[in-house]
């Protein structure tokens, strides 16, 4: 043991964020053009996003939520985060960050010849408490 | 000779990760997670030397001071 590291992260990657979507058992929309969000009374948001997950979607971690979006910031290059105040409350930004970085590290691990030893299980994604996760990879080197 | 190192990654609740590898120090530590500082979108905000890696770096240092 030597060192350790502390990271934070920002959505750049589509793929990652998608397959981290699914964890959290969405079935976002994906748009070329962006589109917009819908509040949580069923009324237009002037927001657009190119990805949406609909406020009906996450009501089951929530209750009463509005549309998430996820639009692509081209001077950026890296997706800005439209979440309400209320969602923000119930977490959702934090549930979806945690399952974006899951994915994103188990990617990058298997990039760099690690074999995943523990994993999180992906039914915690689901769960409406959260939690810390851990993964435990190897290499020999 | 080949050896097993291990890294225990930890993901909070807000998605800050902490990374911490077993069966490694020193450079060979720093290099084996230089991976993590090329994910896209993911920012290092802080890397935190152990005991051991104070140890070894106090280590280089006497081993200077002899040499001069």
């Amino acid at each position: 043991m030597s060192a350790y590291k502390k990271i934070e992260c920002e959505i750049v990657d589509k793929d990652c964020l998608l397959e981290a979507l699914k964890l959290l058992g969405f079935e976002p929309e994906v748009f070329v053009e962006p589109k917009n969000l819908t509040g949580f009374r069923g009324d237009e948001r002037k927001e657009t996003a190119n990805i949406i997950i609909s406020k009906l979607q996450i009501n089951k971690f929530t209750g009463a939520s509005n549309d998430i979006g996820f639009l692509w910031n081209s001077i950026e290059e890296k997706y800005d985060f439209i979440c309400s105040e209320y969602d923000k409350a119930k977490k959702m930004d934090q549930r979806i960050i945690q399952a974006y970085v899951k994915v994103a590290i188990e990617k990058a691990l298997a990039k760099n010849g690690f074999k995943i030893k523990v994993n999180v299980n992906d039914e915690d994604f689901l769960k409406q408490t959260m939690s810390e996760m851990e993964i435990v990879a190897r290499k020999l080197i | 000779m080949a050896k097993e190192v291990e890294l225990n990654i930890r993901i909070d609740k807000t998605g800050k990760v902490t990374v911490e590898p077993k069966g490694t120090s020193g450079k060979e530590c720093l290099d084996l997670m230089k991976f993590l500082d090329k994910i896209p979108g993911f920012e290092v905000k802080e890397i935190k030397p152990n005991k051991d890696m104070q140890d070894e770096h106090k280590e280089v240092l006497n081993q200077e001071s002899k040499t001069k």
